[in-house]
């Protein structure tokens, strides 16, 4: 099936009118063009970077954190991962919507600053029931800032390098943000989890 | 890890509102 979809594309589906129209002919042009949105190149990476860090912050050591501090077991943790997934995608869905309807970055913004909002029942619920619409609520914001970025970064990104801009400056956000697996257990270790 | 991630989020909207839409920018205008 794979083989008949890549031939299926091959003969049947048609490059974009955009590409065909700002296509670069050479490696040369291309760095030109990129070096001359060097500006944007380097937000997108900081934006990337930062976004990295909110997401990777709220999930890599949320497991430890229910095993350590509320002793959750295996099936637990895994459901409570699960909750707080569907939060990621509800989130997704009413934030997307928010930024279609008022923006990208309203809509990143109050995602944003809705996360700061729900930190504390994140981190500090007093109860089961309390420590699971955390997860969800979180999550919910968190992932509904990230659901817009796709369609923000190509949309910040000229034409000519829309193809190459967005994933690259994606990544070197997320290099710079792979520092976030030393910076959690350290302040674990020295605040908490909590 | 609230006040760390207080911390976090804060600056990612301040990231995140620093940027621009643009505006007049299509895809396709050739910009």
């Amino acid at each position: 099936m794979p083989a008949l979809l890549a031939l299926f594309v091959r003969y049947r589906v048609k490059e974009s009118e955009v590409w065909q129209k700002s296509r670069e002919e050479s490696w040369s042009g291309l760095g030109r063009a990129i070096v001359s949105h060097w500006k944007l190149f380097l937000y997108l990476t900081l934006l990337m970077t930062t976004m990295n860090f909110v997401s990777h912050g709220t999930q890599d050591m949320y497991p430890t954190f229910l095993e350590r501090q509320w002793h959750f077991g295996p099936s637990q943790r895994s459901l409570m991962t699960g909750v707080s997934m569907v939060g990621a995608i509800v989130g997704s869905l009413v934030i997307g919507l928010f930024s279609d309807r008022y923006g990208r970055r309203r809509a990143m913004i109050v995602a944003l600053l809705g996360g700061i909002a729900m930190a504390p029942l994140w981190a500090y619920a007093p109860s089961t029931a309390l420590l699971v619409m955390g997860a969800f609520l979180i999550q919910f914001m968190v992932q509904g800032a990230w659901g817009i970025i796709p369609a923000h970064l190509s949309e910040l990104s000229p034409d000519s390098v829309r193809g190459f801009m967005p994933g690259f400056a994606y990544q070197c956000g997320v290099l710079v943000a792979s520092t976030v697996v030393y910076i959690e257990p350290v302040l674990a270790k020295t605040m908490g989890y909590a | 890890m609230s006040i760390t991630a207080v911390t976090v989020f804060a600056l990612a909207a301040i990231v995140a509102g620093a940027g621009k839409e643009r505006k007049g920018h299509v895809f396709g205008a050739g910009a």
